[in-house]
């Protein structure tokens, strides 16, 4: 039996104004949640539009395509790991009543074609938006791709559907080569950086490895890294090697200890129009802020003997401590 | 003819007089930290703010009349930064703990308090209401209060929030010569525009000459801690001129006895030397440090300034920590030295073997030298004997 359009048309309008909403109000909230636990992603909405609800309810011969139609307002989330796909689904299951969940890489088979990444079909948690209680109830899907299975979902999707109901062998065996090298590039992907940052004289790119979520956090900009890696392994010859080995803990233990603080800070200091304090939006200024707390004397001699004072005496005021340019 | 060189060998040595434990230990401080500590000045940020002109008075009259802004000044980020950034770097660097003085004559003290106790739930315009009057009535009073020495300057008072919590501060800002303070007219409402304040603090080199924050002890508190700094108030020349931000205006006083902390810093930096540093030659060189910057005119000692100055750098941060970890100021606090006068004038170097070796410091500094050899101290003493005995 064919939908009553017109009637749909009607049904799908009553209720647009809500998905928009909860469109914007979902990216709202993973924005924020992915800031504010330091993954570095894109996170970008839409409410689908009637045209494509209308076609998609024909295609698929729904009988009630309000009720199964579950992506009137979807998430796209990009990661640029392999490994934070799995980050983001944890944070989703914390912010959102899942209703249903897919793992691509569980669920299609190694000779199967599809696209990869994580689906979820998610709810507003009751009661967890402030003014949002009318979009409580509403279905809401969110994928999660890295940047590459993001592509693949793009091409794929012109490829597979094009090439049903039965392609020939040899070009179905190329799909899936070139599906398999997606699932090889994001591994590895994330097994070389892995390895790299294992590497002896390695370091500053540990550092900044660490630093980068939490800058990303507070900040939510992006910085220079060239220049990040340049002061950080300046900043790295004031730990110890039984400091550097427990580095992450170091930072961690500080970050926690003065997240409010650091939180201000930023906040204050992220609109202006002018960059007046160059290092602050540089993830190697929250190292600085550990090491004034310290020990401001040991990071005041090492620093003056490769970058200009003032720059670290502008991130001492900021911090609140006094600056000595004696002894 | 050089007269005779005497150089000893013994044992590390113990410089100075440590006290019985008991004796040092203070009960007026703030908490273990000390004030500054609670202060986390780091976390300071200005809501907003107002300035007035406070001419300077002319003794036998004729003086100009103070120019009252009747509203808060606008404010931009930019600014907004550039003021808690002065803030941080004076009272950091330069802050003494403060307290409000009982009996004082000042109206700052219960302007102040009076404010800092305004409810959370007191509505924005009502507390910007009572915040520009306030600020207007300290103007008045720096007006009424300050003699010819005093110069022209604005007085800028803020609110904002530090750590969280209500926070009010006073600035005295002071321009070089030629500095020319108009107030400008904004729908019927006279106050300095944010256009001219930017010039002021940005382009014409402004200072902050002194500065001051109040908030309460903790939240809950009735009782206000500050911070003020004041060049003035780091020498003891003119002490009346220096004093009279602190006490004549602010009606304020250093939140612990000068004299006490003196003493006790005094005595934890010569435990601290004994205990903390290993070496012969830089304990004896620590100690002379320590005598003369007691015996020094500063009227302030900065336990930074001092470390930074005279201890090497691996010894410095340790000073600090221990410094706090006894509950006695880290920063800067008003010099006293009453209570050990006769002790910071005399070096003393005591050994284990028995041997003591005592001098003015001047007597010390030209003719005692102490190294280390071999995990043993040298004394190296040139001078006439005058007799034995």
């Amino acid at each position: 039996m064919w939908v009553d359009i017109p009637e749909l048309e009607q049904s799908f309008k009553r209720d647009q104004e809500r998905y928009v909403r909860l469109a914007k109000v979902a990216k709202e909230l993973l924005s924020e949640a992915t800031r504010k636990t330091g993954i570095r992603c894109e996170v970008s909405s839409r409410a689908k539009d009637l045209e494509s609800f209308v076609k998609k309810a024909f295609r698929k011969q729904y009988a009630d395509p309000m009720r199964q139609i579950r992506d009137r307002a979807g998430v796209r989330i990009i990661v640029t790991y392999e490994h934070q796909v799995a980050l983001v689904a944890k944070l989703i299951r914390e912010i959102f009543e899942v209703v249903a969940e897919e793992d691509k890489h569980e669920t299609l088979s190694a000779d199967k074609l599809g696209y990869l990444g994580h689906h979820l079909d998610v709810q507003l948690l009751p009661g967890s938006t402030q003014g949002a209680q009318e979009l409580e109830g509403l279905p809401c899907e969110i994928q999660v791709h890295t940047k590459l299975q993001n592509v693949w979902a793009e091409v794929s999707h012109e490829l597979i559907y094009k090439a049903r109901p039965s392609p020939p062998k040899m070009i179905e065996r190329r799909i899936l080569r070139l599906q398999t090298f997606v699932e090889l590039f994001d591994e590895e992907v994330t097994r070389a950086r892995k390895e790299i940052l294992a590497l002896p004289g390695k370091d500053a790119a540990r550092l900044l490895e660490n630093l980068d979520q939490h800058f990303y956090r507070f900040a939510g900009r992006d910085y220079d890294s060239e220049l990040s890696l340049q002061i950080l392994s300046t900043l790295g010859t004031l730990f110890d090697q039984e400091e550097l080995d427990r580095i992450d803990q170091i930072i961690d233990v500080f970050i926690t200890i003065h997240a409010e603080r650091l939180q201000l800070l930023y906040e204050a200091h992220r609109n202006l129009q002018e960059p007046v304090e160059l290092l602050l939006f540089q993830p190697e200024a929250l190292l600085v802020f550990e090491r004034l707390e310290h020990d401001p004397f040991i990071l005041e001699e090492e620093w003056a003997k490769h970058y200009p004072p003032n720059l670290l005496e502008q991130l001492a005021i900021m911090w609140g401590k006094p600056y000595q340019t004696v002894g | 003819m050089m007269g005779p060189l005497i150089q000893l060998v013994v044992a590390q040595p113990l410089v100075g007089r440590c006290p019985p434990e008991a004796s040092w230990r203070s009960s007026h401080f703030l908490g273990p930290q000390g004030g500054n500590e609670q202060m986390e000045l780091g976390t300071l940020l200005i809501e907003a703010l107002i300035v007035h002109e406070v001419p300077a008075r002319v003794v036998r009259g004729g003086s100009p009349p103070p120019q009252l802004s009747d509203i808060e000044c606008p404010l931009d980020d930019e600014l907004r930064n550039f003021f808690a950034a002065r803030m941080k770097e004076t009272l950091a660097s330069k802050g003494v703990d403060v307290a409000f003085a009982d009996g004082a004559t000042s109206p700052l003290p219960d302007l102040v308090t009076g404010l800092l106790l305004t409810t959370t739930e007191t509505p924005e315009d009502v507390l910007r209401d009572r915040f520009v009057e306030a600020s207007r009535r300290m103007a008045q009073h720096l007006y009424e209060t300050q003699t010819g020495q005093n110069s022209t300057g604005l007085l800028t008072a803020v609110r904002g929030q530090i750590d969280g919590h209500r926070c009010f501060g006073i600035l005295k800002l002071q321009k070089e010569e030629g500095a020319r303070f108009q107030l400008q007219t904004i729908k019927g409402h006279q106050t300095f525009t944010l256009e001219r304040i930017k010039q002021l603090m940005l382009t014409d080199s402004t200072r902050v000459f002194k500065a001051s924050l109040f908030t309460l002890a903790q939240p809950g508190s009735e009782t206000p801690v500050g911070l003020v700094s004041d060049e003035q108030r780091s020498h003891f020349s003119r002490r009346e001129v220096a004093d009279f931000f602190l006490g004549a205006f602010l009606g304020c006083r250093p939140a612990t006895d000068p004299d006490t902390t003196t003493k006790d810093v005094f005595y934890a930096t010569e435990d601290f030397i004994n205990t903390g540093v290993t070496e012969s030659g830089k304990k004896a060189n620590y100690q002379l440090a320590l005598l003369s910057e007691m015996n020094s005119q500063l009227g302030q000692f900065d336990p930074v300034r001092f470390a930074a100055q005279h201890f090497e750098i691996g010894d410095r941060q340790p000073y600090l920590r221990n410094l706090r970890e006894q509950g006695l100021p880290d920063h800067t606090f008003d010099k006293d030295t009453t209570r050990i006068e006769g002790r910071i004038q005399q070096m003393r170097l005591e050994f284990e073997e028995g041997l003591k070796i005592t001098g003015g410091r001047d007597a010390w500094e030209a003719n005692v030298h102490v190294t280390e050899e071999n995990g043993r101290a040298v004394a190296r003493v040139e001078g006439q004997i005058r007799r034995v005995g």
